[in-house]
């Protein structure tokens, strides 16, 4: 491994290392709610980005994390299934569902793509208000059961009774960093360099032979299976689901995340979601200015910095390295 | 003489009221290059986006090989071996030229999905290949020293070499070019003319639109000439340039086609 | 089903139709001129029964002065923001989009600075209930559909004879040649935002003695002008007013037979059908 992998990958180690060790350090309950919806919030930003590496901007991203959410519980109200088995069984589900929301979808692109795939989402979403059993009408559902206590043999049991207990940080970092990775090794592999040229033009990829349709179908229900996931973790965190929490509002604050993030770039995403999660909590004593300054910060990127904040480092580099040779001229 | 490789029976394309192309039938034999002429308008492009499966035709058949393939979607016509350039170019922008060569490898490379998501060791080597396989494409080409600029940042002149990189990355048996030299100077016209008789000779049929006949003519066995979406001539280039149809539709004077090489 | 039901659920469509062609008529004009997706509309719709509220209640003005007063000024407040935010993003799908989203928050903070966050309401101008057809209809109601439909016939006398209207027209149809033959398209941009804020406002000023409103009511009413606009045919205007009565009567029997929620969900499922079966929508043309 050459030199700035090094870099990079003990980066990244270091970086685990404090993600995991925040617990011991952060004893205030708050930020650790706090924290750990964040993990949930870029398990979502980050899915929502991947159905971007195809060139689309999904709308019914947002719908389906409810959808994962809803089966999830479901599984275990209605059905008695164990946290553990529940919640893969709800990303199946709604993967298959996403199938039904996307298959139409495909003819479409750019902005009615956009509509499209939140109508049918908002159709599905209805769905949740409508039919008060069993998703619970507008009232949504309630008492959404914890995931079970995990037995490891000749330790403590671990127990998710209180939110801010360790227990759902952890479990929640843990599914975010795996998201994360696999999601990452996807884009690096051939999927990856598929959805890049059907980003670039899906005229040319047709005519090399890729079969457009097929491929973006793929990675949408990739991207949903996350967005499931994510909604699952949330469902069985908050143990409640209203049906409004997954309308536009939300759908608009995954968008802003991603693209003020970058959407070109990995980690966009993950910056967007930090850095908005972080400026809503130092704006608590102000909520009223909430909207308005995210969309300072929205108007301000879209400006200055349409790639995103992921590419301030590029920018600022070429500078910082003239600053530095002058100096050292001195 | 060689069997037809493609046949094109009675295609008609109607957008509306404007019939693009009417009737036209032809065949195109095995290992030739043919021209296709015409004056502006005359439907040589939509001629082209009908064999490809752009669009499908209003009436009549494609038939290649034997097989019918009128209608196929251009994934499907690529998969059978016809590959396309196009006019305007089409690249994959903000990748690179390697990127760009490597995705016209799709259908070819080795590289499977699972192998490329965990880099196993069977298929690094894979990989390898794959890569070694692009590189010599890129060569053939004359692009391989700019294999890390962006498609975007390429000169128009490399840009053209490029979109003719990714049709023949392809591994074509028909390959099918809309005017691959226009605009060119006259540096880059003698390589894609040297391009074009050197894939012929690795066994590739080739049908090239061109509007710029001083440079078309040395090198096609056959010329086509359309006017108005119906086929007026049909012949050596010889034959063509002294066809007083073909003169009267647009070239106003007999062509020299004593280059013939 | 009763012939008095059916008749009934027939007369409330036809209402709601009509007050949607008048509302969505303002956003397929300012789609079909400029290009551009504006979702403040109901914003503008928002400020028109604001309006009208502040002129009648407050300052105690003849309600149809009111009405009058209150199309002209959400007119001028909608040429004003369309010279300053919407004109270098003419074209453009996307960030006219985004910038309309921005306006609509803008418009919903300003009403909310200007007349706070409580419900409003206005007091019946027409009360009474009156007999239809073996229906009962409220005279309030009635009137408003009446007025709107005056107000889109008016809409199209304009559009069909002064030469403004024309001038539209042309641009709808193909800038480069309107420009070409001397239109000045930044007037006619201007123009028809104007006019169709203006409806928009007209709508809401029109529904104000009817429903109460607060500064939010506006995404709901832009998404259903977007159903509307989609489902007639992005640059119809006879597409719009078709859509309208469409939606107007699958509401109207949809929500009595089944109930509302059944209602929306036809309704957004109609989008996406549209959208991904029939882009240029019933009357349209790609």
């Amino acid at each position: 491994m050459n030199r700035s992998n090094w870099i990079k990958w003990s980066g990244l180690a270091a970086v685990t290392i404090i993600l995991f060790l925040m617990p011991v350090f952060i004893k205030n309950p708050y930020w650790m709610l706090v924290l750990t919806l964040m993990w949930i919030h870029i398990i979502v930003a980050e899915s929502f980005r991947y159905i971007v590496t195809t060139g689309e901007y999904s709308f019914g991203h947002v719908p389906l994390m409810g959808m994962g959410g809803y089966a999830s519980a479901l599984l275990m109200m209605k059905l008695g299934f164990s946290f553990w088995l529940a919640m893969p069984l709800a990303v199946l589900a709604t993967a298959l569902i996403s199938v039904l929301i996307y298959y139409p979808c495909l003819r479409t692109t750019g902005t009615f793509f956009f509509f499209a795939s939140f109508a049918f989402g908002e159709v599905m979403r209805l769905c949740w208000v409508r039919f008060r059993d069993p998703f619970g009408g507008s009232g949504g559902l309630g008492n959404i059961p914890r995931p079970d206590t995990i037995h490891i043999p000749g330790l403590p049991p671990v127990d998710f009774t209180f939110l801010s207990h360790a227990s759902y940080y952890y479990l929640i970092l843990v599914f975010m960093l795996l998201s994360l990775l696999v999601m990452y090794l996807l884009e690096r592999s051939r999927l990856g360099a598929i959805a890049a040229a059907i980003k670039e033009s899906k005229v040319l990829a047709s005519f090399v032979g890729i079969r457009v349709w097929r491929y973006e179908m793929i990675i949408f229900v990739i991207a949903s299976a996350f967005a499931a996931l994510g909604g699952s973790l949330y469902a069985h965190f908050t143990t409640i689901l209203v049906p409004v929490e997954f309308y536009w509002g939300l759908g608009i604050y995954v968008c802003v995340w991603a693209v003020v993030g970058g959407t070109g770039h990995f980690a966009g995403p993950i910056v967007g979601t930090v850095i908005f999660g972080l400026t809503r909590e130092f704006l608590r004593p102000f909520p009223q200015l909430v909207p308005l300054i995210y969309g300072l910060i929205l108007a301000a990127t879209l400006a200055f910095l349409p790639e995103g904040l992921i590419s301030l480092p590029q920018k600022i580099l070429p500078w910082a390295e003239k600053v530095i040779a002058r100096v050292k001229e001195r | 003489m060689n069997e037809s490789l493609l046949e094109v029976r009675n295609i008609t394309k109607r957008f509306g009221g404007l019939t693009a192309v009417s009737q036209l039938s032809f065949d195109i034999y095995q290992g030739e290059i043919l021209g296709l002429i015409g004056p502006n308008g005359a439907g040589k492009t939509t001629l082209f986006n009908v064999i490809t499966g752009f669009y499908p035709p209003t009436e009549g058949k494609v038939l290649y090989k034997g097989e019918n393939v009128t209608g196929l979607k251009p994934h499907e016509l690529v998969q059978k071996g016809i590959a396309r350039s196009f006019q305007l170019t089409a690249l994959f922008d903000s990748l690179s030229v390697f990127q760009n060569a490597a995705m016209s490898r799709h259908l070819h490379t080795e590289v499977s999905f699972w192998g490329s998501l965990f880099h196993t060791l069977g298929n690094r080597e894979k990989e390898t290949a794959a890569e070694a396989k692009t590189m010599e494409l890129l060569k053939l080409t004359g692009l391989d020293n700019q294999r890390d600029v962006l498609a975007k940042n390429l000169s128009h002149g490399y840009q053209k070499t490029l979109n003719f990189t990714i049709a023949i990355g392809t591994d074509p048996e028909l390959l099918m070019l809309d005017e691959p030299l226009c605009a060119l100077n006259p540096e880059r016209i003698a390589a894609i003319q040297d391009l074009i008789f050197t894939v012929r000779d690795k066994g590739v049929t080739i049908l090239v639109i061109e509007h710029n006949m001083k440079a078309l003519f040395p090198v096609c066995d056959r010329i086509m000439v359309l006017d108005a979406g119906m086929k007026i001539a049909e012949g050596t280039p010889k034959e063509i340039g002294g066809n007083p149809e073909v003169i009267r539709a647009y070239l106003g004077g007999a062509i020299d086609v004593s280059d013939r090489r | 089903m009763e012939l008095s039901s059916f008749l009934q659920m027939f007369v409330n469509g036809t209402m709601i139709g009509s007050q949607l062609a008048l509302f969505a008529t303002g956003l397929t004009l300012v789609y079909g001129i400029m290009l551009i997706i504006n979702f403040a509309h109901g914003e503008l719709y928002m400020l028109g029964a604001f309006a009208v509220f502040l002129f009648s209640e407050q300052l105690g003005l003849n309600y149809f002065i009111s009405l009058v007063l209150a199309m002209i000024v959400v007119g001028l407040i909608a040429v004003a923001a369309e010279r300053v935010f919407f004109k270098p993003l003419r074209g453009q799908h996307i960030p006219s989009f985004v910038m309309s989203c921005g306006l609509a928050f803008m418009f919903q903070v300003a009403a909310v600075l200007a007349f706070g966050i409580r419900n409003k309401a206005i007091d019946s101008v027409f009360p009474g209930v009156v007999r239809v057809l073996d229906t009962c209809v409220s005279v309030e109601r009635l009137m408003v559909s009446l007025i709107s439909a005056i107000l889109i016939i008016g809409f199209y006398i304009f559009l069909l004879r002064s030469r403004s209207g024309r001038a539209m027209r042309a641009v709808m149809q193909n800038p480069d040649a309107a420009a070409l033959q001397g239109v000045n398209i930044n007037q006619v941009c201007s123009l028809g935002m104007g006019i169709g804020a203006a409806l928009a406002a007209a709508a809401g000023g029109l529904l104000a003695p009817v429903f109460i409103f607060n500064p939010w009511i506006g995404p709901a009413l832009t998404w259903e002008g977007f159903i509307v606009v989609c489902l007639g045919g992005k640059t119809s205007l006879p597409g719009t007013i078709l859509a309208a009565f469409i939606l107007g009567y699958i509401r109207s029997f949809v929500t009595t037979l089944v109930d509302p929620v059944a209602a929306l969900m036809c309704e957004a499922a109609i989008l996406g059908i549209i959208l991904t079966l029939r882009p240029q929508g019933l009357l349209g043309h790609e």
